[in-house]
């Protein structure tokens, strides 16, 4: 859902943990804490936000269980500003046409 | 992350109450949006559009009668989002503005935009954040 992907990035802490995955490759829970001034626990929970909203993923590595970045879920965001941004610049055309 | 949101406007002829009476109120409020449309212009008041068959559920937030009117509104099968159409005077005419902004965390009162009959369809995705 568009709004869930908005509300998870509305977050500093996980759109950096977002932007880390996308930049440096899937990565463990404890080696993005590594590279923030958060805790591990933390970043789990801001993980569980962006698993639930499509823009993560899990994989199994061993032992490990590793994180993926899932930028397409972003293409539901552009598709609205372009799917609505057209259909207002229709109607306005319509109104011009009528009252130009 | 900002507001997701898209705004257009268009300079008109006619004058500022003649925008405001086809937009919101008249004749040809129905031919602009693409389909039917009927708005209840005052807080609560319903905004009726189905351009698929499939009603928007809509309700009237704020209005100050000839210059704007805000409603939220949400399809089924999209994300609810809220929309605000300005009228002002520009030279001779009018200028109108839209803004319809996606609705990120929750909608001002689900109550009002819950269908009549099965909404379970759709109920579980209004999500509220903290």
């Amino acid at each position: 859902m568009t709004e869930q992907v908005f509300a998870a990035l509305a977050d500093p802490t996980r759109r950096t943990v977002f932007d880390l995955l996308v930049e440096s490759g899937p990565a463990s829970a404890t080696r993005l804490a590594d590279r923030l001034p958060v805790s591990r626990q933390a970043v789990a929970k801001h993980l569980a936000v962006l698993e639930d909203a499509g823009l993560v993923t899990r994989e199994r590595a061993g032992r490990e269980t590793r994180f993926v970045a899932n930028p397409a879920a972003l293409d539901e965001v552009s598709e609205w500003i372009v799917r609505v941004g057209s259909t207002w610049e229709a109607r306005l055309q319509r109104l011009q046409d009528r009252l130009g | 992350m900002d507001d997701v949101t898209v705004e257009r406007s268009v300079t008109l002829g006619a004058s500022p109450e003649e925008v405001w009476e086809n937009v919101v109120e008249g004749a040809l409020a129905g031919e602009w949006m693409g389909a039917p449309i009927s708005i209840d212009p005052r807080p609560g008041g319903k905004v009726d559009f189905a351009p698929d068959g499939t009603p928007y559920l809509g309700t009237v937030e704020e209005v100050d009668p000839g210059r704007s009117i805000t409603w939220s509104w949400r399809h089924p099968d999209r994300d609810p989002s809220q929309v605000t159409i300005t009228v002002e005077p520009d030279g001779g005419g009018a200028r109108l503005t839209v803004t319809e902004r996606l609705l990120p965390y929750t909608i001002t009162d689900a109550r009002d935009l819950r269908p009549p009959v099965d909404s379970s369809h759709w109920l579980p995705e209004v999500s509220l954040a903290a």
